[in-house]
């Protein structure tokens, strides 16, 4: 059962991707069906993951952030992740993901 | 309801079962007869009828007493069974339900509405059937589901304790999340004897994280008894996770060796909790962050395989976690937390602080199923005393085959190395490689692993990288002296290093012979030819006094940057 929220808007060549809630393996197909649209979307440049309302983030997010990035990188397009704070910015710097990922 | 149903019908006077049943039959379904309650129990046993129709009052055995009879007999097999009842009274009613009953109709029975409580009953045993089927099959396969995963649990059990190195000194606790855990702690002895742990922890939880760290399990054991740098063994394990998991796939790990006799730590920590080294007095001596994402995330050529090195000077306690001891909540979805955690540990007796952190955390969590796999994995450094030196259970099925090639071998090896190969070759696993396909016995392993070390070491980083050992003395010396070392090397534009070695035949006994020669100055070989290896404190006179004590003959040729060593083979 899923506890995230995705509220996906597209404004000029910036499509955000906002989540409110808990970001973990049950939000799987919500999150894979937001970023699909986007990613077809070819007036898309820039896709923004705000995670400013998320209050909890698991490994299995990371491997669907990093999926995505592969994906857009595929279409070439960029990405970054947005309003990390918190537990979310704990969690993504074990990770390291600053190396991995634009984050602001 | 298309299906033709056999239908009991139980009544003590004629006309009326003549009646019900010949309008049943009208109707397209079967009937079976019976006239009072124990000749209805009997036929209901020998003809397993879909639908009862019961009087109430009977001779022998009454409607009621046979209701219940047979709700008692077949508990698991639901008949919905309708009472023709002669008595319109409620508590009559009631009474028929009360033992079982599904329905009544009263007497005198209007066929109209016999027909539609027929449909109506048959219809709910229909919904009936199908539970009862879907429940069967739930449950079959539910068993066999958790046949399978108790073979894949026996499965990832003997695989990752394959070579697990045992030592009272060495603990690990581990609380899955579900049947299995994508946590894995391993531990292994080098040939030089230093000790290698892995703390590995797949992407999400149960079978397929479980499956994320079986191959690592391979590569760690396998690269460790040939003696690979835990850097190197990031890599590979870095290499083959990418190329095995898809993308969204990884495992966080924490990698330490260990090198008791210099008491120095290197750790490798990627997308793991921090590792803690805690000394006896409870005071927290080096914590290493997660320093890079986890393995099967970068590419060879962004990956980054640099450890953090520590010398301890106190004894004390390394830790190692995952995530999931830090994230465990509680009924309030409280996270334990780090801060916590530390503080167990830094205030409890240094020998209760496992078991305290433990109950800790299962009080915490009071029940409550974990959301991920939780894992601490504890070494004491130094090791115990009681049992000082560790051995690893290993089948060795290379010693049989040895012992059949009675033939002895002569051959040489000659390699002669510039800087190029020098910053990316792992040389001494790579010669111990060479050796064993030499079939050099592998009683030998050990001390040939270490004297090519030394030799290795000695001329790397004196001949040719110019370091000066007495850095090592000083506070903070390991560090850095591995510093220097690591730049010095990235550096490094000249200098050659040859090696060679050979088996032979010298008066009656087989040796093999190793000569190092470096491009480098030298140095006053005097003082440690004289020396012997107890009186040697220094860490870096240490070593080639070991060789010395391993070998039969140790010679220094020109200004010392050339040494030749004879190792005795039976």
């Amino acid at each position: 059962m899923s506890t995230v929220q995705i509220k996906t808007s597209v404004e000029s060549n910036n499509a955000k991707i906002a989540m409110v809630g808990r970001f973990d393996f049950n939000s799987h197909r919500q999150f894979r069906e937001a970023y699909q649209q986007v990613l077809e979307n070819p007036e898309v440049k820039e896709i923004e993951i705000d995670l400013g309302a998320v209050d909890y983030l698991d490994s299995s997010a990371l491997g669907m952030l990093l999926l995505l990035r592969e994906k857009t990188a595929a279409v070439h397009k960029s990405m970054a992740l947005t309003n990390c704070r918190g537990v979310v910015q704990q969690v993504l710097d074990v990770a390291n993901f600053n190396k991995l990922f634009t984050i602001r | 309801m298309p299906k033709q149903l056999k239908i009991l019908v139980v009544d003590d006077t004629e006309p009326n079962l003549l009646l019900v049943s010949k309008f049943i039959n009208k109707l397209g379904h079967q009937t079976v007869l019976a006239r009072n309650g124990l000749e209805a129990l009997e036929k209901f046993r020998t003809e397993s009828p879909d639908l009862v129709l019961m009087d109430v009052m009977m001779p022998e055995m009454d409607g009621y007493e046979a209701t219940a009879k047979i709700r008692e007999l077949y508990p698991n097999k639901w008949v919905p069974i309708m009472f023709l009842t002669a008595k319109s009274q409620d508590a009559d009613h009631v009474k028929g339900i009360q033992v079982g009953g599904d329905d009544y109709i009263t007497k005198p029975i209007n066929l109209v509405i016999l027909e539609a409580r027929i449909k109506a009953v048959t219809r709910i045993a229909g919904m009936q059937r199908q539970i009862l089927e879907n429940t069967e099959q739930l449950e079959l396969y539910r068993d066999e589901n958790e046949r399978e995963l108790q073979l894949a649990q026996h499965l990832i059990k003997k695989i990752t304790h394959y070579d697990h190195l045992e030592h009272h000194s060495i603990r690990f606790w581990n609380k899955p999340a579900q049947h299995f855990s994508g946590d894995i702690f391993l531990a292994a002895l080098t040939p030089a004897d230093e000790i290698h742990l892995l703390l590995a922890d797949g992407t999400g939880h149960g079978l397929s994280a479980a499956l994320n760290v079986i191959p690592v399990v391979e590569v760690f054991y396998g690269m460790t008894s040939k003696g690979f740098a835990i850097s190197t063994i990031a890599q590979e394990l870095n290499r083959k996770i990418k190329q095995l998991m898809p993308t969204e796939r990884f495992v966080a790990a924490t990698l330490v060796s260990i090198n008791l006799s210099d008491r120095i730590l290197h750790v490798w920590n990627g997308g793991n909790p921090p590792a803690l080294f805690i000394d006896d007095q409870g005071v927290i001596q080096r914590s290493w962050n997660s320093a890079h994402p986890a393995l099967g995330i970068f590419s060879e050529a962004e990956f980054d395989a640099g450890t953090e090195l520590f010398h301890w000077d106190e004894p004390g306690q390394l830790y190692l976690f995952s995530d999931g001891p830090i994230e465990a909540r509680n009924a309030n979805s409280e996270e334990f937390g780090l801060q916590r955690l530390q503080q167990i540990l830094t205030s409890a007796p240094v020998e209760q602080r496992f078991e305290q952190l433990m109950a800790a955390l299962d009080s915490h969590m009071d029940g409550i199923p974990a959301h991920d796999d939780l894992s601490i994995g504890l070494i004491q450094c130094p090791l115990n005393a009681a049992e000082d030196s560790p051995r690893q259970e290993t089948v060795d099925a290379q010693q049989e085959s040895q012992a059949l090639s009675a033939s002895p071998c002569r051959w040489k090896i000659s390699l002669r190395l510039t800087p190029s190969e020098l910053k990316t070759i792992d040389v001494v696993p790579m010669l111990l490689a060479w050796m064993d396909q030499m079939r050099l016995n592998t009683n030998h392993r050990g001390q040939v692993f270490l004297i090519f070390t030394e030799l290795f070491n000695n001329a790397l980083d004196h001949g040719i990288l110019n370091l000066d050992s007495s850095l090592k003395s000083a506070p903070d010396g390991f560090e850095q002296y591995f510093e220097q070392r690591h730049q010095h090397l990235a550096n490094l534009q000249h200098g050659v290093l040859e090696i060679e070695v050979e088996r032979l035949r010298q008066q009656n006994h087989e040796i093999m012979r190793m000569h190092f020669k470096d491009s480098g100055n030298g140095f006053d070989y005097s003082s440690i030819i004289n020396s012997d290896v107890s009186a040697s404190t220094r860490p870096s006179g240490r070593g080639l006094a070991l060789v010395k004590n391993l070998c039969t003959r140790i010679e220094f040729a020109g200004n010392g940057s050339e040494i030749s060593v004879c190792y005795p083979l039976d």
